[in-house]
């Protein structure tokens, strides 16, 4: 708690924060659910047409997961305690990666999300160094109908498997977890076509549904009835990095363990 | 108006006029030397290997380099980097120089500004070549289109950067070409051959040596050089920008400005230097590059050095005085020890202890010293690029994305490439082009004649 | 001689500009005078004026304006985009493009006002009134006209410290 209020008396900006008049969707992560399955990276790998890339290059250090799962180990090096981190893009209000872009294959929306526009990226991979999360991700490759890389999409039937919704990027582009924008423009329309207001809870993005903990919350925060909104006020509520000011839509909810003093 | 005083002579063996012009155009139109040959051949065949590694790159991608999620700016941003420090000297040379009125640049100058437009050359193949797709690289135009129009993005440095790359590409070389003007139609009239006279002809647009010409020729300059002083601070100040923009551990300094322009125009004197040592021992110009110029560039390069040991001395500070945990880690545990540390204390040496052996008027005197200097200086400014490209990113923020990087094959075939590239456009230069201004030379020579004859007429009293 | 003009050959810088000063005093001036490198005297002698730098000044002043104007109208009007959480008009980074480009704009423009102001462009076929002029001679071209009733001093003016062609 210290810590918090210790960051955000340095919380100061030359300019005014843009608001967000819309939604402004959010994420929130109960670590103390989390279990580190790996099963959001999955999902996240299914929906999103994310391609893989082989033995050699996860060596080469160039995975692709949108969502990655970090562990952090503590106490004794035998029997060490795991604590394990999901951790995708953060669409950050103040996001580093946006500003850098030449060409602005990558801006903000106005519902808070970090938009990428895979037509204008030209891979300067300038983003890609500027997060401090690093979970931007590089196409060094044609990773699809290439011989190179005969996995999942490099064969007719292995194509059929893409989510129609979502681009197949081609090589020498970035991309990035998107907060599943197709899953969120569905709902939308289907809402504004049945002329009702967003339902909390309706939108679920694929790492959020397929959560078994339910560690994962998605939602707009701004609205204050959401359930989001309420895990982004909860007193365990951080941000990664935020003393970088780069205000994630990202929150976590610490981890709490029970342990004899 | 205030002229300083010219140290030393200027062109040594009391030429007449004619006689130098004769000599620095000898070897334009002397036959070829076999040597010659030999090194545009090695040139070329570098060049070739170059040309079959961004054949690669452009044909795979860039995941054919070294480079990954992680550390996704490799070698061909260090060599980005170096290429345009090299390429600050023929500029900074000239102007600054000029400015400060110092009448010995007029023997170097030709050279450097050589060097500096194949070497800028050199360097804006790393930009095109390090996208992923470098096709579309006229998407960085803001050129009104049928999107929106959509714009690009002005607050990226990679923008800056980009209008100032090609800014400074034109300028150094309209800057270069038209200073070449006269020299182009001193050949043209001194020219036996047919051939030569109607090519350098077409080169020299038609000079005359009219005072016209020569009075808006003297406005040009001065605009021109007055300018380009602002251009040459600017534009590494703003290729320091992508880096001091960011977010990164140790590249998100105010610093890097300064530290980048002076970092520049060290290496850039020191290449200059190199050429030049070659330049007066191939083509035995030592009466027009005489010791007296070189003893001045090293002792250039002995302030610059300084000032460089300065910099990486306040970065350490800074990084301590900070209290940043983060840049605490970067330079006492990533820098100056860990898995990079060769690559610092390479840095270091070669570039804040070595050249302080140019204290020593004998290092300054023998020839292949101050070649050697200026080679390690070269390597050094090299290895700094590294440490700050590699360092930063390989070990930032989250301890779960750290990542080492080392070069494929690929990636140094395309420095190669660059190096044959600047190979042979040097030697293409010292073939065909006068290597040293001889209408500058000629405007300067009277101070020495007239240092002779006040020689005299103090012998004789 | 069929040419309506003479031609002094000079082996020096001072010769030149006494055997100048003193023509002039004669009340004549030289058509024009051809130098290996410039020589102020003669320059300042001719009598021609450049406004070359107060047209690069201009240049200038108007093309920062220009791309100012035009940042800000692209980034802030045109189409505006959230860049990180930056304000549409980010006039401090608009400064940097403003300066290079400027720079960048003016050279260009100077050279092409140089180029066609003295008349310099690729293709032109010179008119050599010395093959040395561009090396080692100072030449002075005096017409022939001009030199009414002084033919017979300003010869003796070259005479004493160059040549006559």
């Amino acid at each position: 708690m210290k810590l918090k209020e210790e960051h955000e008396k340095h919380a100061v900006t030359l300019y005014p924060e843009v608001e967000y008049k819309g939604h402004h969707w959010g994420m929130a992560v109960d670590l103390s659910s989390c279990t580190g399955c790996g099963n959001c990276s999955v999902s996240c790998q299914a929906e999103n047409n994310i391609q893989v890339i082989g033995k050699e290059q996860v060596r080469n250090r160039r995975i692709m997961h949108w969502i990655r799962i970090d562990r952090y180990f503590s106490s004794d090096a035998e029997n060490p305690e795991v604590f394990h981190q999901p951790v995708m893009c953060q669409h950050c209000d103040n996001a580093p990666c946006e500003n850098v872009c030449p060409v602005s294959a990558t801006p903000h929306s106005d519902e808070g999300l970090n938009q990428m526009a895979y037509n204008r990226c030209v891979g300067t991979k300038y983003c890609v160094n500027n997060c401090p999360y690093k979970v931007r991700r590089f196409n060094w490759f044609q990773y699809v109908q290439n011989d190179e890389f005969d996995f999942a999409s490099n064969s007719d039937l292995g194509r059929m498997v893409l989510n129609p919704d979502v681009t197949v990027r081609s090589r020498g582009v970035v991309e990035k977890c998107s907060f599943c924008v197709q899953r969120i423009q569905e709902k939308k329309i289907k809402a504004k076509v049945e002329g009702r207001l967003l339902e909390d809870q309706e939108i679920q993005t694929a790492c959020v549904q397929s959560c078994p903990a339910n560690a994962l919350v998605f939602g707009d925060m701004n609205n204050p009835e959401s359930k989001i909104s309420k895990y982004m006020k909860n007193e365990r509520n951080y941000h990664l990095l935020e003393e970088l000011h780069t205000l994630p839509s990202v929150g976590y909810l610490t981890k709490v363990r029970n342990k004899k003093a | 108006m205030y002229n300083s005083e010219v140290r030393g002579r200027l062109i040594t063996g009391d030429k007449s006029l004619g006689q130098i012009s004769r000599e620095i155009i000898a070897p334009i139109h002397a036959k070829t030397p076999v040597w010659w040959y030999f090194a545009v051949l090695v040139g070329l065949i570098m060049f070739g290997i170059g040309g079959y590694s961004i054949f690669l790159t452009l044909t795979k991608g860039i995941g054919m380099w070294g480079v990954n999620n992680t550390v996704a700016w490799g070698w061909a941003i260090i060599n980005f980097v170096w290429w345009i420090g090299i390429g600050h000297a023929g500029t900074a040379f000239s102007i600054f120089l000029l400015i400060l009125r110092q009448k010995w640049r007029t023997a170097i100058n030709r050279a450097a500004e050589a060097m500096t437009v194949v070497a800028v050359f050199c360097a804006s193949l790393f930009p095109l070549m390090h996208m992923g797709r470098p096709w579309l690289f006229f998407y960085i135009f803001p050129y009104p289109n049928t999107r929106g129009p959509l714009w690009v993005n002005f607050n990226s440095p990679l923008f800056w950067d980009f209008v100032a790359i090609s800014a400074y590409l034109l300028i150094s070389a309209s800057f270069w070409y038209f200073g070449m003007l006269p020299d182009f139609a001193t050949i043209r009239d001194t020219a036996k051959s047919k051939i030569k006279k109607t090519v350098y002809g077409i080169f020299a647009f038609g000079w005359t040596g009219s005072s016209r010409e020569w009075l808006r020729f003297e406005g040009l300059s001065f605009v021109l050089g007055g300018i380009a002083a602002v251009l040459v601070v600017s534009v590494h100040s703003i290729v320091s920008t992508d880096f001091a923009v960011s977010v990164e551990v140790g590249w998100h300094t105010t610093i890097f400005p300064p530290y980048f322009v002076v970092g520049a125009i060290f290496s850039g004197f020191a290449m200059v230097l190199t050429l030049v040592v070659i330049m007066r021992g191939l083509y035995k110009m030592n009466d027009f590059i005489t010791d007296s110029h070189i003893d001045a560039v090293c002792r250039v390069l002995i302030f610059i050095s300084l000032i460089m040991g300065t910099a990486y001395l306040t970065e350490i500070f800074m990084a301590w005085y900070s209290g940043s945990q983060y840049e605490i880690y970067m330079f006492f545990h990533n820098r100056l020890t860990g898995e990079y540390a060769f690559q610092f204390w390479a840095m270091f040496v070669s570039n804040a202890v070595i050249p302080q052996l140019f204290w020593f008027k004998g290092m300054r005197r023998r020839m292949w010293v101050v070649f050697v200097i200026s080679i390690i200086i070269n390597i050094g400014m090299w290895f700094e690029r590294f440490n700050i490209v590699v360092t930063s990113l390989s070990r930032d923020y989250l301890p779960s994305t750290w990542a080492s990087y080392s070069p494929t094959w690929v990636e140094i075939g395309f420095f190669v490439g660059t190096l044959g590239m600047f190979i042979t456009g040097v030697l293409l230069f010292f073939r065909f082009v006068p290597m040293i201004a001889i209408s500058e030379l000629k405007s300067v020579a009277k101070f020495d004649k007239q240092r002779n004859e006040n020689l005299k007429h103090n012998d004789h009293e | 001689m069929n040419k309506d003009y003479i031609l002094g050959v000079f082996k020096d810088e001072e010769s030149l500009v006494s055997a100048f000063d003193k023509v002039k005093e004669k009340g004549v001036l030289p058509l024009e005078v051809y130098t290996p490198y410039p020589v102020h005297e003669i320059l300042e002698g001719m009598g021609n004026k450049t406004r070359i730098t107060y047209a690069a000044f201009f240049y200038g002043v108007f093309v920062a304006i220009g791309i100012l104007s035009f940042l800000t109208y692209a980034a802030s009007i045109s189409w505006s985009l959230n860049y990180g959480g930056k304000p549409f008009n980010s006039f401090p980074s608009f400064i940097v493009v403003t300066i290079v480009a400027t720079i960048l704009s003016i050279t260009i423009l100077t050279l092409l006002t140089f180029s066609i102001r003295s008349k310099i462009f690729p293709g032109k076929v010179p008119e050599i009134y010395h093959e040395r002029a561009t090396d080692d001679r100072f030449v002075m071209v005096i017409d022939k006209k001009s030199m009414g009733a002084n033919t017979e001093a300003i010869n003796s003016i070259i005479t004493e410290y160059g040549e006559i062609e």
